[in-house]
């Protein structure tokens, strides 16, 4: 049974191709169309799919849309019309997108697929987060948490989900419901921080390690406590109208201006930051501390009402690797799993699982490396190096390379001849074979570089990926190394993926100080074993005495992460990264004639 | 064509790019989203491209244009003092991956007619800055109308011919449709406005009630909420 997973039409665009059950393709959109967080119809991915799975659009069973089109009509109907006659605007755009557009799904589908629209079917956003991670989870049973913005009108859902008869089953326990959302509490403050909602939520979180929580109080009268639910207090924050200017005036009379300028906190130098970038770090951290608190106890509840000791979690909060670090922490927590991309974004992932398993077809793979192939590049000897001097990043002080030079070398010597690089001090592109999907690079689309030299991670952040100093750098480490450097560590998905902020050994924080954040935590990836990753901590730990390098995404700044080598060797061209890694073939700048 | 093009950018120049406004910044956000498009359309061409001597050349050319994007991203950031917001609108398919030759012709029309209508502003007097950045680009845009003439040289001039016709009628046909698009969207706006205000109120009470009882007990009700099997035709 071959069934494609769509998601489109809100951000991070995706399909998935599910093959008698296992995935055998599946992509982000902003891959291909390098347009970030792209929330266009997944054209190109589903091309990719259905090419990697060697099929035409004709051999498509099913093809399972990640949301309910109608029912999420009703709400934005419902939220236009709720402010009358305030948001005649508002009422205009949306209705003209959704009347033009949106409502028609599945016709849409099926005429840019040219199949039967009978095949075509539209699931709930809820169902579709708690299968994504349900059913790539691998257990038996489990209480499952899915925290959002919003999907049709769920915006976080507890509940517990089974087998039965080699099928499974979601059992809701509890949903809130649009405005009620913490995931919108949570972007609303991202915007008021100064950062885009939707895209730098991350941004928000890195930001709180900066400040004190000493507005939590005042925060909560935003967000309200209500037993373990919360209600979001509409006098502060009105959705309705925009979910992009949701502050009202008494929100901006408590709180202030949204921020506008740039922060001078810096995770990698001592930086004086002025009173009012406190301000806004300390709301930061408020906020962050009430978002913990509240997925604490919608985790415990869920634990609590399906009396399970299992937890899967979904849905963009599971995002915040600080928080699920504290989740994890639940006592009455034995097992817990993050699907790799917990967001809309893994959602294709999710329908096409659900509906797979639904039919009794479901072979739970947790492959993370789903996405495209890259392959070496032939042309390297032919680029005129010097012309490319004047399409460099501006800004950089480096000199400019006079020739690019590339070789090929075997297994072993690549890996001995990268770690030697990284050892000597250089920045180096690595990608290799298939790219990963979900918005961390692990090892297979990364920038990589020593873990205690700070003057590396301010070079990377400004010559490099043109990114906040603010922002903490994580760190990739082989099993040994991470028994050395993590307070804690475990042979989970968790450790593997990213997913959690770990504490860092007081003693070894300066042999891993660019990939620490100033409050002394990282979000590891532990190497999967004889992974090539793996292979060159390997390599690495000879010459160092410590198998880890601080690994971030191989992007720029408002780009997604490069997928082809060409789009490599175009930030490896533009920026001062000095040496570019792709499959077996090496890459490096010469200076010299 | 030529006439009406020259009009229009008469016109837009006097109204909405002689100074910082909302008309200039949008102008800016579509020059941008066009730049960037022309890279990503390159950067497609480059991978299907075998040979390597215009894989290179193709290479410089697709950084080139993500320059001139960049160059309006800069030239945003000056005049408003924020960060322009990209389009993202979806990616159109020029060619087919077996035809890659045919994405060189497109380009070599978007080039001509991009340095055209630049210059064009660049004539009609528009804002300062905008004038700068233009200027810089147009040259760059003329290497490239070159450029993609090589790269057309080598196949059958009959066939490159009517290509080229046939994108310039597409385009042509295309500014129509968006005319059309726009005229129906004035139409649609108009009705929508007509609903909300005409019956709007009526409903407004209704859907403010759906706010105040937005949480379900789904188990204390014993409700669940389940899941419609998919009617699956095979
Ligand atoms: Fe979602
Ligand atoms: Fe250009
Ligand atoms: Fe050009």
């Amino acid at each position: 049974m071959k069934v494609l997973g769509l998601s489109f039409d809100y951000h991070d665009s995706s399909a998935a191709l599910v093959v008698d059950g296992s995935v055998v393709a599946a992509s982000l959109e902003e891959r291909f169309s390098r347009l970030k967080h792209d929330a266009n119809f997944p054209k190109q991915s589903i091309e990719f799919c259905l090419a990697k799975a060697k099929i035409d659009k004709d051999a498509i069973d099913v093809v399972a849309f990640y949301e309910n089109p109608s029912k999420k009509f009703g709400r934005v109907l419902a939220a236009a019309l709720a402010s009358w006659p305030n948001s005649a605007k508002e009422f205009e755009s949306s209705m003209s997108q959704w009347l033009g557009k949106k409502l028609w799904t599945k016709t849409r589908i099926a005429s840019r697929l040219g199949i039967d629209p009978k095949k075509v079917i539209t699931l709930d956003h809820h169902t579709v987060h708690a299968a994504q991670a349900f059913l790539s989870s691998g257990f038996q049973e489990s209480a499952f948490l899915v925290v959002d913005a919003v999907g049709e009108w769920a915006t976080t859902s507890i509940g517990r989900a089974y087998w039965k008869d080699n099928k499974p089953e979601f059992q809701f326990i509890r949903q809130s419901e649009y405005p009620n959302s913490l995931g919108l509490f949570y972007s609303a403050f991202t915007i008021f921080l100064g950062f885009e909602a939707m895209n730098s939520e991350c941004s928000t979180m890195a930001l709180a390690a900066f400040g004190k929580p000493q507005y939590v109080q005042k925060i909560k009268k935003v967000l309200l406590a209500d037993g373990n639910d919360y209600k979001l207090n509409q006098n502060y924050l009105n959705f309705h109208r925009s979910l992009q200017l949701p502050f009202t005036k008494e929100f901006t009379e408590e709180f202030g201006s949204p921020f506008n300028g740039k922060y001078s906190f810096s995770s990698f130098e001592k930086k004086e930051a002025s009173e009012e970038e406190q301000y806004y770090a300390d709301i930061a951290a408020s906020v962050q501390v009430i978002f913990e608190e509240a997925v604490i106890n919608l985790a415990k509840e869920a634990l609590k009402k399906s009396e399970s000791k299992n937890l899967v979690y979904a849905g963009g909060g599971a995002l915040n690797c600080v928080a699920n670090e504290k989740i994890r922490k639940i006592s009455e927590l034995e097992k817990f799993y993050i699907p790799n991309e917990p967001g809309d974004g893994g959602s294709a992932v999710g329908a096409a699982l659900l509906v797979s398993a639904r039919s009794g077809l479901c072979s739970g793979t947790r492959d993370v490396y789903t996405g495209d192939e890259v392959e070496p590049l032939t042309f390297i000897d032919q680029i005129e190096t010097k012309e490319l001097k004047k399409f460099r990043k501006k800004g950089l002080t480096s000199d400019s390379p006079l020739s690019y030079s590339s070789k090929t070398l075997s297994d072993k010597d690549l890996y001995v001849e990268v770690a030697k690089a990284c050892f000597e001090g250089k920045v180096v592109g690595w990608v290799q074979d298939k790219a990963e999907i979900g918005p961390r690079a692990l090892g297979n689309r990364s920038i990589l570089f020593r873990a205690d030299r700070r003057d590396l991670a301010l070079k990377v952040s400004k010559a490099i990926k043109d990114r906040a100093l603010f922002r903490p750098y994580a760190l990739v480490m082989n099993q040994n190394a991470a028994n050395q450097i993590l307070e804690e560590s475990d042979s989970c998905e968790l450790f593997e993926w990213m997913q959690l902020a770990i504490p860092v050994k007081e003693k070894m924080i300066n042999e891993v100080s660019s990939g620490v954040h100033i409050d002394r935590t990282t979000r590891p990836q532990i190497a999967k074993q004889k992974s090539k990753i793996d292979k060159l901590l390997q390599e690495y730990e000879k010459m160092s005495g410590l198998g880890c390098l601080v690994n971030t995404s191989f992007n720029e700044s408002g780009l997604p992460i490069v997928n082809s080598a060409e789009e490599a060797l175009m930030q490896f061209a533009r920026t001062d990264l000095d040496v570019l890694v792709v499959g077996n073939q090496v890459i490096v700048k010469e200076f010299r004639c | 064509m030529q006439f009406l093009e020259r009009l229009k950018v008469n016109l837009m120049t006097r109204f909405a790019w002689k100074k910082p406004g909302p008309r200039l910044a949008e102008t800016l956000v579509k020059f941008e989203a066009t730049e960037e498009d022309s890279s990503w359309h390159l950067l497609q061409g480059l991978k299907q491209e075998k040979d390597c001597q215009k894989k290179a050349k193709l290479f410089q050319q697709v950084l080139e244009e993500f320059r001139h994007a960049e160059e309006f991203q800069f030239l945003y950031k000056e005049i408003f003092a924020k960060k322009l917001k990209s389009l993202k609108e979806e990616r159109q398919e020029l060619f087919r991956k077996t035809e890659v030759w045919k994405l060189y012709a497109f380009c070599r029309i978007g080039e001509e007619s991009a340095a055209k209508r630049f210059a064009h502003i660049i004539e009609a007097d528009c804002e300062p800055r905008m004038k700068r950045v233009l200027k810089r680009i147009v040259a760059d845009e003329e290497g490239h109308i070159e450029e993609a003439d090589v790269l057309l040289d080598v196949l059958p001039i009959h066939e490159v011919t009517a290509e080229l016709r046939r994108i310039r009628l597409k385009r042509f046909k295309e500014s129509w449709m968006r005319m059309g698009r726009h005229l129906t969207g004035i139409i649609g706006k108009s009705l929508l406005l007509g609903f909300y205000f005409g019956i709007g109120w009526a409903f407004s009470k209704t859907a403010n009630a759906r706010f105040i009882s937005n949480r379900k007990n789904l188990k204390k009700e014993g409700r669940e909420l389940v899941y419609e099997s998919p009617r699956i035709v095979f």
